[in-house]
């Protein structure tokens, strides 16, 4: 078992190297591509290439060591070759970037770029740092504009060293051959978008001719990426990984169900609509427009804007709540659904906005809870129910969830076990339909009742095959169930029965890599993660 | 035996030659109700002056501006493509319209097209063809050298000063993209505000001029 280091430690360690003048740093990224084994995968890094492109380690030359990458395109082969990587989001202090390259013609297009969450926009959070070597070139792209550096020769290595201050957006560039000659230095040169603001790092990229118009024929060596902070960096858990790509996929899961959205509306007396201001609406050729309105729950497409009519106001601030919400705008969304039960104070459907929107913006969930409860005494509706789930999910109270959705998955289970055949191949082709017993499923799982959550999988699959119906998604449950419990051998047939029947399922063939993984079988694991993720190749 | 072999290398050989890129199967392509652009890219850049030409003797507006997505998808420089695109690029068929603006930009690196595009930005009768004129300034000039593409931005530039407040708009929006920034220039400004901020990116140019 590793030894832990103390926190005591570790203020030592910072002392002792700050007393030596040494800087504390993190390392971020560090390849120098002697290693008998590089580990791809979502954590660290991936490869792209078609075909007739290469990403390989290369004997031929070497900066130190006795090994480079080297990166190697055709001009019109419908493609380029990158080697993109990935490390924990830095939004403050220092990042310093290190690598070599060499070129062996001039003739040849290669980037190197390091970007933010955003990733290849040229914003403050996209694209911070971008080199380029172009028609003999080598040129960085700073306050927006392309500005040419030096002209390299072929066959000499260069070594790149940037410092990137992330709280000015400022960047140094020094750039030495191998002789140690300064090619270049440049101080505080505005990042590549120019824009004073808050910034992100978190990804690298050596990449080709984009446009696929030029070659690209480029040796890399003794690359790395440090942070001026000191922090414990997460480990990898598994192969170019710091989670298993089931627990990936599980997280998604959660901000997909936890996702708060208006619920439908089913009649106009969801907006506190009645007898004679109904009879006015059809009077008035209103009701129409009322009603379009009322579809709008799903919150897509662009607001609304506000008609002067006092008789569709208050639908059109709730239609427009829900749209913020979509957008995650939570405030826009409360500040619409304030002024919609202003003009409508009793209208059922505002009120049960109002506690999602709430919920969105993280008001307790007891409180919330009681509200509804509240809400249910005046207006018994099973949207209730449905709105109680979702806040519950959000707030990742899943036991609360559980007991929202229970009762409905049986019933809905039962119903479907006594339906006629027809009528079951129709239903179980509309998600909408089983998606209670999928939140049911979500229910157990999240609360470690593993047990329970394969057996409503394993129902799920037996209802499936009754209507001569496959269904991946609740094999695939199935085997997520298994895996999380600890029945391996289950898990890797359910998954293998999946990709054997379906082929857009390179996220089941990942989740074998961590069996593969948990088994010891590193050989096999790899070969799956490489299928996705690639790697170089070797000489 | 060694005869056979001749003859058949000399065949392979030929046949390698003279192989061309059908028309009636590429035509059929087009056609379908869903486009497979991949296997259309498959034919390589031999497919273009084929599509040309079909795009050319195509009556049906549809079916051009089906053609021109396709020479958007594939992004390969085409003098055949920009010259059948132009035929078109004064059309008032919305769907045609939209899909050659897009595409010139993809099928050359021709200052003459910024020009055209400028153009159409900031003086086009329909003010949803000088919006999308701006989309394509924005992001579908993807073969410009950096000598040319100062001159987009210079345009851009030039049209903040433009009398209509969408054109100023949307001269900012593609100015965003294509650089990264705004310089804090507000369209619906005052005179002397615009002028200020007119004045910064000059200044920013000069410098982007300097370094070419």
């Amino acid at each position: 078992m590793a030894k832990r280091i103390s926190i005591q430690s570790l203020v030592l360690i910072i002392l002792c190297m700050c007393v030596n003048g040494v800087k504390a740093e993190t390392t971020l990224v560090s390849y120098n591509f002697d290693a008998d084994v590089l580990e791809s995968g979502p954590d660290t890094y991936q490869i792209f290439r078609h075909k007739n492109s290469k990403a390989e380690i290369s004997e031929s030359y070497a900066r130190t060591g006795y090994a480079s990458a080297h990166l190697l395109d055709e001009p019109n082969d419908h493609d380029f070759v990158e080697f993109q990587g990935y490390f924990a989001e830095q939004k403050s202090g220092f990042i310093n970037c290190h690598f070599s390259f060499l070129i062996t013609n001039t003739n040849t297009i290669f980037h190197m770029a390091l970007v933010g969450k955003d990733r290849y926009a040229l914003s403050p959070l996209g694209l911070n740092f971008w080199l380029t070597y172009d028609n003999g070139w080598l040129k960085h792209k700073s306050d927006g504009i392309p500005k040419k550096i030096f002209q390299p020769s072929t066959y000499v290595w260069y070594t790149v060293d940037a410092t990137l201050d992330l709280s000015k957006g400022l960047y140094n560039l020094r750039i030495t051959d191998e002789s140690g000659r300064v090619q270049t230095q440049l101080e505080n040169q505005l990042f590549a978008s120019g824009i004073s603001a808050s910034y992100s790092l978190q990804e690298f990229s050596f990449v080709g001719d984009l446009k696929d118009l030029a070659s690209t024929d480029v040796y890399l060596d003794d690359f790395k990426i440090s942070s001026s902070h000191t922090f414990l960096q997460t480990q990898l858990k598994a192969p170019g990984r710091k989670k298993y790509f089931v627990e990936m996929w599980d997280d998604y899961h959660k901000q997909l169900v936890g996702r708060l959205k208006c619920i439908a509306v089913k009649n106009i007396e969801d907006f506190g609509i009645y007898n004679d201001e109904y009879g006015r609406l059809v009077k008035n050729n209103k009701l129409d427009v009322l009603m379009k309105l009322a579809q709008l729950q799903d919150g897509i497409g662009n607001g609304i804007a506000i008609p002067d009519d006092p008789d569709l106001i208050a639908v059109t601030f709730w239609a427009n709540a829900c749209h913020a919400l979509n957008e995650k705008d939570f405030s826009k969304a409360m500040a619409y659904i304030n002024k919609a039960i202003a003009a409508k104070p009793n209208a059922y459907m505002y009120q049960l906005t109002e506690l999602l929107i709430d919920s969105a913006n993280d008001v307790d969930f007891y409180d919330l809870s009681a509200r509804l409860d509240v809400l249910s005494h005046e207006k018994d509706d099973m949207r209730n129910q449905i709105a109680m789930a979702m806040m519950a999910f959000h707030a990742k109270k899943y036991s609360a969830a559980d007991l929202a959705v229970g009762t409905t998955a049986f019933e809905d289970m039962d119903k479907f076990r006594k339906m006629p055949l027809v009528d079951l191949r129709q239903l179980l082709n509309t998600h909408s339909k089983w998606g209670a017993v999928e939140q049911y499923y979500f229910a157990a799982l999240w609360q470690q009742s593993y047990a329970q959550a394969y057996t409503v999988a394993e129902d799920m699959l037996t209802i499936f095959k009754k209507a001569n119906i496959a269904s991946y998604v609740w094999l695939e449950r199935r085997g997520d169930a298994a895996f999380f419990e600890g029945d391996y051998r289950n898990a890797l047939a359910a998954y293998d029965e999946v990709i054997k029947a379906n082929q857009n399922s390179d996220g089941v063939l990942l989740k074998t890599a961590d069996i593969y993984h948990i088994q010891g079988d590193a050989i096999k694991e790899r070969v799956i993660r490489e299928k996705i993720y690639r790697n170089f190749s070797r000489r | 035996m060694l005869r056979n072999f001749f003859l058949l290398s000399v065949f392979l050989a030929f046949s390698n030659l003279t192989h061309a890129v059908n028309q009636a199967d590429i035509d059929k392509l087009v056609s379908a109700a869903n486009i497979d652009l991949a296997a259309i890219k498959s034919q390589g850049p031999s497919v273009l002056p084929v599509l040309s030409k079909l795009y050319s003797s195509a009556n049906d507006p549809l079916k051009r501006a089906n053609i021109a997505w396709v020479f958007y998808g594939l992004g390969w420089i085409s003098e055949d493509a920009k010259k059948a695109l132009l035929q078109d690029i004064n059309t008032t068929n919305e769907q045609l319209r939209l899909q050659v603006q897009w595409a010139l930009g993809r099928v050359s690196n021709d200052d003459a097209i910024v020009n055209i595009l400028l153009d159409k930005m900031r003086n086009d009768t329909n003010p949803l063809f000088r919006d999308k004129a701006a989309c394509a300034l924005a992001s579908d000039q993807i073969h410009l050298t950096d000598a040319q593409h100062y001159k987009l931005v210079e345009g851009l530039v030039n049209s903040l000063n433009d009398p209509k407040l969408q054109v100023r708009d949307i001269a900012t929006k593609a100015l965003q993209i294509q650089t990264g920034q705004t310089k804090g220039f507000n369209p619906n400004g005052s005179l002397e505000e615009r002028t200020e901020k007119i004045a910064e990116w000059k200044k920013w140019l000069k410098e982007y001029q300097s370094s070419l």
